[in-house]
């Protein structure tokens, strides 16, 4: 990638150069217009003032968003992201549940087969480990296949919960590992600014999606989603009887949402005030998870509805089901690594309370708010200002006093 | 020594804390949600007072001035913490007024049994915490922040593959510095409680002791020397000191019963438990 960009800044060079070349002799014509003739001045002299304008300004802004690879890394990452997120919303609106669950398992095997091989072996290898390749293929398969199972058909919650944080860790362990230090800051930056607009726009794509799994009454992408309450059940609704049936037919999860039907509407108030969006919802399609809740056939939804109003009910009273994308999960965990990657421990410890402090913010707002909420913008804000703070002025400061032992 | 002595400084300076944690603070999401606001506002104090350092260019090499600059932020953001916290009560659906009546008549400090029930906007049960646990919650925030910061690179330096020591210091440098950051916490608890009473009770007389003791504590480490361990006696007696002291001034000012306090601490209530099994 960075080969294409240099190439790509070097034919940006060129042009540049010729734009200046271009630009210089309109200049030298202005000067002998100037000697000569006042009137043409007057007349042609603001034309060739916005003649030079243009030329200037492409090259100033080539040159701005070229002189740092960063920008541009970050910008074809975005770019990705948006894409991702785009075909995204296209494939739920025309109701293309198997292509987007095919997507999300695809990627989710890739995560926890391969991602996981390549991040053992180089743990292995740190640790100078020795360890053959059979009992490796073995361990990976049986860890992958729990993780498929867990993430995408039925499992205990917390093993749930488990393997989507070690899956967005590993995101944002390829991301710390493979991505330049500014580009990083520059992603983040951008990721905030894209998720803020992504959400909170009219026209947002995120909040399409939100909006329009609220008007299907579906729980939107159990998967791409870390939930504190059971993630693949499906929302009943009492209210609207119609769309009941639809969704009853449409799901085939019968079961899960009439055993629901008692608790569905609280729940699902609270589910559709308070989901937390991540900033990638595409980027979710790299972080690929899956809970099935439409393709699984009644099989699954039979055989998990037990346990599952159980557990439902038990965390109907104490939680209200706040939903975080994982996306988030990812980019605040890529913020806090790269602030550990310096060596400076007082660095991570403040970015890791100016994360949790924009969190509790953001939920906050949810609270007061009671609609989807973009999770990125406050936090990575609080934790990209206390990263440069802290490194910069701070820990010379600290690391003066405890030279000296003073507190 | 190298990872032996990451273990047993890092367990002198946090071990405290993190039973103090465990046992007082994590079976409470709110109170857990405090600890989190008062460290990031003590980080806030940092920020400030390193601010100043960084751009009071000619005194950068005299740390008093700038110890002396910290302390002052530290005393202020401590009592901007206790303002923030019960304005922020009263925004989240009148919850302010109730919690404060409720901090004026109670008087049974550190228990959780005297938690105020009510319904904030959210239309789900709130519970407001008793000011003198919050106060307490919120010292463990601050301590743990102090020592967690002046802690946490040496312990990362010492425990590298192979280290003989920090910079050709005396064999206890480190010893020091855990004993040191262990005090402050219990310091930290002590000064906010004491803080948070005075203010909400207006005896603002007793923010002397605290900040006197503050200070006192904090310029008694200029004593520290890395050629030998004797002289860092002095600035640990005395934080000892002044956190007994403290302790029993909050214990006093939050009309506690001096003498069951004492008694649970010999026999705490699950062995007492256990005992009439």
């Amino acid at each position: 990638m960075s080969d294409a960009a240099r190439a790509q800044s070097e034919a940006v060079n060129q042009q540049q150069q010729q734009s200046e070349a271009e630009g210089e002799q309109p200049r030298v014509e202005d000067v002998d217009d100037e000697e000569e003739d006042a009137d043409k001045l007057l007349l042609y002299g603001s034309k060739q003032i916005i003649r030079l304008f243009v030329p200037v300004s492409i090259c100033m802004l080539f040159v701005v968003s070229i002189i740092s690879t960063s920008i541009l890394n970050a910008l074809i990452i975005l770019g990705l992201v948006i894409v991702m997120t785009i075909v995204l919303i296209v494939l739920y609106k025309l109701r293309c549940y198997k292509v987007i669950q095919g997507w999300l398992y695809v990627t989710s095997v890739l995560i926890l087969f391969f991602f996981s091989l390549i991040f053992f072996g180089v743990l292995l290898s740190t640790l100078n480990l020795a360890f053959d390749y059979i009992t490796m293929a073995v361990c990976v398969w049986n860890f992958g296949l729990v993780g498929q199972v867990a993430i995408h058909w039925k499992g205990p919650l917390l093993l749930q919960q488990m393997y989507l944080i070690f899956i967005s860790a590993l995101m944002a362990l390829v991301f710390i590992k493979f991505l330049p230090e500014w580009t990083t800051w520059v992603l983040l930056v951008l990721i905030s600014i894209w998720d803020l607009v992504a959400v909170l726009c009219p026209k947002g794509p995120l909040r399409m999606l939100v909006e329009t799994a609220q008007e299907r009454n579906e729980s939107l992408f159990p998967s791409l989603i870390y939930s504190t309450t059971a993630a693949y059940m499906s929302v009943g609704t009492a209210e609207q009887p119609q769309q009941q049936q639809q969704q009853q037919q449409q799901q085939q999860d019968g079961n899960v949402s009439s055993d629901l039907d008692e608790s569905g509407s609280h729940q699902q108030q609270h589910q559709a005030a308070a989901q937390v969006l991540n900033g990638g919802g595409g980027d979710g399609g790299e972080a690929g998870v899956s809970g099935g809740h439409d393709g699984d056939g009644p099989d699954a939804a039979g055989a998990g509805s037990n346990g599952l109003r159980v557990r439902n009910k038990a965390f109907h009273d104490e939680s209200h089901g706040v939903k975080l994308g994982l996306g988030d999960f990812v980019f605040y965990s890529i913020l806090v690594g790269r602030a550990s990657s310096a060596g400076d421990w007082n660095t991570t410890l403040s970015c890791y309370f100016a994360i949790l402090i924009g969190l509790s913010l953001t939920l906050l707002l949810l609270a007061i708010g009671r609609r989807a909420l973009p999770a990125l913008p406050i936090s990575i804000t609080f934790g990209v200002i206390f990263y440069f703070l802290t490194s910069l002025i701070v820990s010379p400061f600290v690391d003066a006093l405890t030279a000296q032992q003073l507190v | 020594m190298t990872l032996l002595e990451f273990f047993g400084c890092s367990l002198i300076s946090f071990s405290p804390a993190l039973i103090m944690f465990i046992f007082t603070v994590a079976n409470n999401p709110l109170k857990i949600i405090i600890l989190t606001c008062s460290a990031f506002f003590w980080l806030l104090s940092l920020l400030l007072s390193s601010i100043v350092w960084f751009a009071v260019v000619p005194l950068r090499k005299q740390l008093v001035f700038s110890m002396v600059v910290s302390i002052l932020f530290q005393e202020a953001i401590r009592i901007a913490f206790y303002f923030f916290i019960n304005g922020g009560g009263g925004s989240s659906g009148g919850g302010g007024g109730a919690a404060a009546a409720s901090s004026a008549g109670g008087s049974e400090p550190l228990t959780d049994a005297d938690q105020v029930t009510l319904t904030a906007g959210t239309g789900r049960p709130v519970k407001i915490l008793h000011l003198h646990s919050l106060s307490y919650v919120c010292g463990l925030g601050f301590g743990f922040m102090a020592g967690a910061f002046s802690m946490v690179n040496l312990l990362a330096d010492i425990s590298g593959p192979g280290s003989v020591g920090l910079g050709g210091e005396h064999e206890g440098f480190l010893l020091v510095s855990s004993v040191l950051a262990l005090m402050f916490v219990f310091l930290n608890i002590c000064w906010t409680v004491v803080t948070f009473v005075c203010i909400e009770d207006r005896r603002l007389y007793f923010l002397a002791y605290v900040w006197g003791s503050h200070l006192l504590c904090s310029l008694l480490t200029l004593l520290n020397s890395s050629a030998s361990p004797l002289l860092s006696l002095v600035p640990i007696m005395v934080s000892l000191t002044c956190a007994l002291i403290g302790l029993l001034l909050s214990l006093h000012l939050v009309e506690a019963n001096l003498a069951g306090f004492f008694t649970s601490l010999v026999s705490p209530a699950w062995m007492l438990r256990v005992c009439r099994r």
